[in-house]
């Protein structure tokens, strides 16, 4: 009994570096933050609740096992379209569905980002777990300093999930190939990192990110974000700190009502940031905001930002 | 425009009964009336039938819990903002006149936004809540208390200024925490939303939403005298400073219940009172009653139009209740003569 025990402790604990190799054993056991999710067989009725976990899981070839997608904000992929629109859309690019339309679809599992597992969207996790669903949330959203290493251990775990590791093995290497290309490019130029500021939205203060995503893909572009120190995932920074800290090269998050021409415009025509070099020197780079969610866009994102940080690199 | 309270009262329990049973048959999913009614019924009397498992839990996991919770919470904020409008003798006044809604919002962003409470699970956002209306109900009581009694200014006052004080703690708190969707969800919670009641959720409320309601409408009488004055109240043999602490603790309770269940819906418990004045006039022992089964009625339909207006997506429940609550009032004011010596 004991031996039995302390075998089983073994393997699990090896279970991550095994998961790419081998087919999965169910019952699955998979750790989600402080959420501890059960397989007893690959879900058969998924739904995905955002944009880019919805591409995510279209480009592991899930389709066949999805009956609805929900809250895309923004176009899909061309290459994705198609089996895109074979799947039932439960709800706009204006929210969340509300549990009874989840609950109408059958569905056996949802991955979806945490804001989706809130109760005044669709429902929170335990919820859907008394209600016999497996609710999987984007690793990216439940901590902080988030990397591509989460986005790829979210891919290895849907894989595990749904028996599909050689897809998902693929598509971490696929993804890890294209940034590793830029990167390379940009070694071996040799140059020092650009700095970089991220305004995504306000005209009080700025609105940037600080331990998310995006500053990781920064950094994998060649840049550093000057408020990487932020303890924060996103918050409100001060002008005057933004000017203080002299950025090269402004990001702007490119999404919803205001245009990207807009904000950019708002910033040049602030005499209090005309000091900065970015300014000065009319340095702006245009991130389409859903290739910095986690999922298959990440390349795009680090592509844009080196193709801006070094445009003599990237012709 | 008087009706009889012994046509009223029976005609508005029918009413009540027939909104809970037509309501669960409306949703973003569309399920046939029969089906729901069968699902209900075979709940109820433990049989089983042909539908799909999901369509059981749409029914009997997620609406009829969440209908039977709007009406018990309409009813008791309806209940509570008419007693609240007799003991700090203001017409204006609603459940969170005295600063619940907003020492409760401290509480919930502290757990939405901070992490606090975590190992409560599911029931963090409500006992965070209700901690924090305690902790406002609490301040107001020290506040407004002078010598050993409280007074019906003192109580609007103290409740103000611990409400402004608390909310800019709210607002402190969402401007300053890194999660980039904390102003949404707190804004949402403040509104107030039913959305995600299970059964677990009905117990407790119900029990104190039931007795708090009963003790407030026996004491009809009583309310009365509050509302004519301390000093004839006193020479009707009203123990005026008992009487008064006895129901601001009642009152307290009852509002922190709620808000902790369904966050602070706003506007019931104001517009309600003076639309049932208006119907049976002033006399406490008709208006409670009628007012906790018109606030049933009413809380009932505005969380289907919350839930089928942007279907599917949800809106909070709140935000209805402001929209038609206004122009609602208005148009009662408009159509009935106001009859300022009945509600001053």
């Amino acid at each position: 009994m004991k031996l039995t025990l302390w075998l089983g402790a073994a393997l699990l604990s090896m279970a991550p570096a095994i998961a790419l190799a081998q087919a999965t054993v169910y019952p699955l056991t998979i750790q989600n933050g402080d959420n501890t999710l059960v397989f007893n067989k690959a879900p058969e009725r998924a739904v995905t609740l955002n944009g880019h976990v919805t591409e995510l899981m279209l480009s592991l070839g899930l389709a066949p096992k999805m009956v609805g997608t929900a809250y895309l904000n923004h176009p899909i992929l061309d290459s994705l379209k198609a089996e895109y629109d074979a799947i039932p859309i439960l709800s706009d690019g204006t929210g969340s569905p509300s549990l009874e339309v989840v609950l109408a679809t059958g569905a056996d599992f949802t991955f979806g980002r945490l804001s989706a597992y809130r109760d005044t969207a669709v429902a929170p996790v335990e919820k859907l777990k008394e209600l016999g669903i497996n609710a999987y949330a984007v690793k990216g959203t439940l901590i902080k300093g988030a990397t591509m290493d989460d986005v790829y251990e979210d891919i290895a775990n849907i894989g595990q999930i749904f028996d599909i590791q050689p897809a998902a093995g693929a598509l971490i290497e696929r993804i890890r190939g294209e940034i590793g290309a830029v990167e390379a490019t940009i070694a071996r130029a040799g140059k020092p990192p650009v700095k970089v500021l991220v305004y995504d939205s306000g005209e009080d203060a700025i609105y940037t990110t600080g331990k998310a995503l995006e500053t990781q893909l920064i950094a994998l572009a060649g840049g550093v974000n000057v408020f990487a120190d932020l303890d924060e995932t996103w918050s409100n920074v001060s002008w005057e700190e933004a000017v203080a800290r002299a950025p090269e090269v402004i990001v702007i998050n490119d999404y919803g009502q205001t245009s990207a021409a807009d904000k950019i415009a708002l910033l040049k025509h602030d005499p209090a940031l005309a000091s900065m070099p970015a300014i000065q020197n009319d340095r702006f780079v245009v991130l389409p905001l859903p290739s910095a969610f986690e999922g298959v866009r990440n390349p795009d994102a680090v592509r844009t930002l080196a193709a801006g940080f070094y445009p003599e690199l990237f012709e | 425009m008087r009706i009889p309270l012994a046509l009223l009262l029976p005609g508005l329990a029918a009413a009540l009964a027939l909104s809970v049973t037509l309501a669960v048959t409306i949703g973003p999913v569309n399920l046939s009336m029969l089906t729901v009614w069968n699902i209900a019924w075979a709940k109820l009397s433990g049989s089983t039938g042909m539908w799909s498992a999901a369509e059981e839990n749409i029914v009997w996991m997620l609406r009829l819990p969440r209908v039977l919770l709007a009406a018990l919470v309409g009813g008791g904020l309806a209940v509570v903002g008419v007693a609240m409008q007799a003991v700090v003798r203001n017409p204006l006044a609603d459940p969170y006149v005295l600063g619940v809604s907003s020492g409760a919002s401290v509480g919930a962003v502290l757990v939405l936004g901070g992490g606090w409470l975590g190992f409560l699970g599911i029931y963090a956002v409500s006992a965070g809540a209700f901690a924090g209306a305690v902790v406002s109900f609490v301040l107001v009581f020290l506040i407004a208390v002078a010598g050993g009694r409280l007074w019906p200014l003192r109580l609007v006052l103290a409740g103000m200024a611990c409400g402004y004080s608390l909310s800019g703690l709210t607002s402190l708190i969402v401007l300053t925490s890194e999660n980039r969707e904390l102003a949404r969800t707190a804004m949402e919670w403040m509104l107030g939303s039913l959305g995600g009641t299970a059964w677990s959720d009905l117990g407790l409320p119900a029990a104190v939403l039931v007795m708090g309601t009963g003790y407030l409408a026996l004491s009809g009488r009583k309310l009365n005298a509050l509302l004519v004055g301390d000093e004839t109240a006193a020479t009707l043999g009203v123990d005026v400073g008992r009487l008064r602490l006895r129901l601001f603790i009642v009152l307290s309770l009852l509002t922190g219940v709620m808000v902790a269940v369904s966050g602070a819906i706003g506007f019931v418990g104001l517009v309600i009172p003076h639309v049932v004045r208006m119907l049976v006039g002033t006399d406490h022992r008709r208006v409670l009653p009628v007012a906790a089964l018109l606030g049933g009625v009413f809380l009932i339909w505005v969380d289907v139009a919350a839930r089928m207006s942007f279907a599917p997506i949800e809106l909070p429940v709140g935000v209805i209740t402001a929209l038609l609550g206004g122009p609602f009032f208005i148009w009662m004011l408009a159509t009935q003569r106001w009859r300022s010596k009945d509600t001053a």
